[in-house]
């Protein structure tokens, strides 16, 4: 019993202990990590496929996954960009790019729900299904914008802080709240623990995953809009990969594939570690090519951790 | 007679609980031995030893006269022993022909003979007298064609002892015919059958001798021809209901739901009850007489195809669970691990888990004292036994467990309970203490529908009984001088309509 608790203990902090690992190697080895420029750098570069990775979580905690995010991001940076060049609008550009987003979530909900298909098959159909509109909409071309006001949603800081950060901190404690304090979230944890017991206690199971993968492409599409702003553009080719980048985050920060289990503090930290560990390798002038091992490297750990200490667990039950 | 198989004095205990003590049987070439008792009294564990299943902890299985050892399953198989299991296990999507052959099929260099297969499995049913088509996939067969291929795999297998458990279970009448003519045939062809069943007019059928366990202990083996079936009723049952169902008795109030002329199809035909408040209506039958899709249907789990319920006022027909506990109903289902609970959440979590209990605010917000106060009363008041209302359940006893999976489900403060094989895997002093639960209700005047396969506790917990067989109510009574044998005579489809 006391060893159990350990394990679990262990399970709690582990990726908070490597966090700090990383932090005190680069304190020693270069003094140009821990600068505001470059922190506030981290802090933006991280903000927003964190913001995708809050959304991601909650997909994967609910038993689910959604692959279209990245798709949501492309398509709509691309309307959102449309708008505002057409009308000047920025508030409604704003509204409408976020629009696309809930609406694709609202589709892959209904069909995950309704039809019981694998939420992997149909994320992958409407991500494709999206990336083409995206493509075709804009004939593969970005839309540039020239609008001043609308730069500063992505581009501006407060003081040190990048707005974009404050957004990240902003989605953190108002989903980790959902997910921690309300019905709501204990909901989604159920359905991903047990979805027949779930069903059986009175919980409207179709409805809760519908909302899950709603808020899903609600924060891509969100994100969507804030990168628009801050390159000043709709890109047709933005979003490549922020799917997975976004699952690796949720993963490292503790995320069950097999859902029930996660938390969205555990996904900030895995977004940091991922953010911290490529711009370090970036100081240290290693090659880009090797972040990627670096990072596939770091999950690989994460999951055979966790699978160890979740072995430990249960056989001494 | 030759003896095929036999087994000396096998004993078995789980965690301390000894569930096999001393069994010895033996099984004749050519003959269908039927092995018979109550839920738990040994017959699965005892048929995974002689699988390889499970390891006996002492006494040994000869085969041929031969002592053998037999650690795992490919063992057993080796001995020429094998085993149907009651959910048949086929791949789906392959053609019968390759289901009998699987891992062993015949090729022509790395080709496989698809032509030589077919014609040798056609040939293997020819002997049972049976006509298959080995080209058909397994998903498109009923399942009295499944259980056929099952058993041409089996022969495929050269086995000569075969073991049957419930093989009728989801078959039709003519189907069950058709199975006792393939048991005869391979009766007659030298192979000896151990054939597992609650059905005693069936065993009466197709068994020469009938073999009777009752907690972990042979306690009887009668030659069919010279037996009455009460003698075999009697062995199973035992004579003593024990002391303790400590049932209280309440002054019973209105009526709290009223189920008319409910059908669902192939499940359940034309079932109507009422029960009041302060009672507890028992309703007997084997696993798998309709009663689990009959609560199911109440509860709004599955579709009605006609018929209505009624709860107070309101009339519920093809609702969902969320409305079925808007309306003061709750469901126990029988199957805690699948259904009851959301295993690696906390005692605490799970016992607020429905929308219906109060742990929250009107906006959702959960209120940590409400949520704590909640789940501190209900492990007092229902005696669950935790170190602390944090512990995940998973790590509870299987009493403890189905007292937190009652605990969530009373926290929606329903009227009416249906508790579904509540003290199924529950070591005595957790049935007990269920019981205690229940008793609670009824002082509360709470309705409650107790659904069991276990007869004595049905008899020691009801006021009044329904025993339901394929699907229809054979009989209902107040439980008044009720005899166990009675009951079970009914469930098992012994008095017809008596």
């Amino acid at each position: 019993m006391d060893k159990r608790k350990i394990w679990l203990i262990a399970r709690k902090y582990a990726t908070l202990a490597v966090l700090c690992l990383i932090l005190v190697v680069m304190f020693f080895l270069t003094d140009r990590f821990f600068t505001i420029k470059n922190l506030s750098n981290v802090g933006r570069q991280i903000s927003l496929n964190a913001i995708i990775s809050v959304g991601m979580t909650m997909v994967i905690i609910s038993g689910g996954i959604d692959l279209s995010v990245g798709s949501v991001v492309a398509m709509s940076s691309c309307i959102c960009a449309s708008v505002l060049s057409i009308t000047g609008n920025i508030i409604l550009a704003i509204m409408i790019g976020m629009l696309i987003g809930v609406i694709v979530g609202l589709i892959n909900g209904l069909l995950i729900s309704k039809t019981g298909i694998a939420p992997f098959i149909i994320t992958l159909s409407t991500s494709s299904i999206c990336g083409g509109i995206t493509l075709v909409y804009t004939r593969a071309r970005p839309i540039p914008l020239n609008n001043t006001p609308f730069k500063a949603i992505g581009q501006g800081s407060i003081s040190f802080l990048p707005l974009p950060t404050i957004y990240m901190l902003i989605t953190f404690i108002v989903f980790a709240f959902i997910m921690t304090k309300t019905k709501f979230g204990r909901y989604i944890y159920a359905i991903g623990g047990n979805e027949k017991a779930s069903v059986v206690a009175g919980i409207r199971v179709k409805e809760t995953k519908t909302l899950v993968y709603v808020i899903g492409g609600f924060l891509a599409a969100f994100t969507g809009v804030i990168y628009t702003s801050r390159l000043s553009s709709g890109v047709p080719s933005l979003g490549a990969g922020f799917d997975m980048q976004a699952i690796t985050a949720a993963v490292i920060g503790g995320t069950s594939m097999s859902g029930g289990r996660g938390s969205i503090w555990g996904t900030l930290l895995g977004a940091v570690i991922i953010g911290v560990l490529n711009n370090a390798l970036n100081l240290l002038n290693v090659n880009s090519y090797y972040q990627n091992i670096v990072t596939g490297v770091v999950v690989l750990f994460a999951v055979l951790f966790d699978h160890f200490i979740q072995t430990r667990v249960s056989s001494k039950s | 007679m030759d003896v095929l198989l036999s087994t000396d004095k096998i004993c078995k205990s789980f965690m301390g609980n000894k569930v096999l003590n001393d069994i010895s049987i033996d099984i004749h070439k050519g003959e269908c031995l039927a092995l018979v008792g109550e839920n738990g009294a040994g017959k699965s564990t005892l048929m995974k030893i002689i699988c390889g299943i499970y390891k006996a902890d002492s006494g040994s299985i000869r085969v041929n006269g031969k002592i053998v050892n037999i650690n795992r399953p490919s063992e057993a198989q080796d001995q020429g022993i094998a085993i149907i299991h009651q959910e048949l296990n086929l791949i789906p999507n392959l053609t019968v022909a390759q289901n009998i052959f699987l891992g062993k099929e015949k090729t022509r260099g790395i080709i496989i003979d698809d032509k030589n297969l077919n014609s040798e499995a056609e040939l293997l049913a020819m002997k049972l007298g049976v006509k298959i088509n080995p080209d058909q996939l397994v998903s498109t067969l009923t399942v009295a064609e499944q259980q056929i291929t099952e058993i041409v795999k089996v022969l495929s297998q050269n086995a000569d002892i075969i073991i049957m458990d419930e093989p009728t279970a989801s078959l039709s009448i003519e189907e069950t015919g058709q199975l006792f003519e393939i048991i005869n045939e391979l009766r007659k062809s030298g192979k000896g059958i151990i054939y597992i069943s609650h059905r005693l007019e069936e065993i009466y059928k197709v068994a020469q001798r009938i073999c009777v366990l009752r907690d972990g202990r042979l306690v009887n083996t009668f030659i069919t021809e010279d037996t009455q079936i009460d003698a075999i009723v009697k062995s199973m049952v035992g004579q003593s209901i024990s002391e303790f169902y400590v049932k209280h008795t309440y002054e019973v109030g209105e009526v709290a739901i009223r189920v008319e002329n409910l059908s669902c199809k192939k499940e359940f035909y034309d079932i109507s009850f009422e029960v009041r408040e302060g009672e507890v209506l028992g309703i007997a039958g084997l696993m798998g007489a309709g009663q689990t899709p009959l609560a199911r249907c109440i509860y709004g789990l599955d579709k009605i195809d006609s018929g209505s319920i009624v709860i107070g006022e309101k009339k519920l027909k093809n609702h969902l669970p969320s409305i079925s506990i808007a309306n003061s109903l709750g469901l126990v289902t029988e199957n805690r691990k699948e259904e009851g609970l959301i295993l690696q959440m906390s005692i605490k979590e799970n016992i607020g888990l429905s929308p219906w209990a109060p742990i929250s605010n009107q906006k959702g917000i959960i209120n940590k004292k409400k949520e704590n106060d909640l789940a501190n009363h209900s492990i007092e008041k229902y005696d669950i036994k935790a170190n602390s209302p944090h512990q995940e359940t998973v790590l509870l006893s299987g009493g403890n467990q189905q007292k937190v999976a009652i605990a969530k489900v009373l926290a929606t403060n329903p009227k009416v309970v249906i508790l579904c094989e509540p003290t199924r895997g529950v070591d005595v002093n957790g049935k007990v203490e269920i019981y205690n639960i229940m008793n609670q209700l009824l002082e509360q005047k709470k309705a409650v529908i107790l659904i069991s396969s276990e007869i004595p506790e049905i008899l020691g917990m009801s006021d009044r009984i329904m025993v339901i067989y394929k699907g229809r109510i054979v009989y209902e009574a107040k439980n008044i001088d009720l005899k166990q044998e009675d009951i079970m005579a009914y469930a098992t489809g012994g008095h017809q309509n008596g």
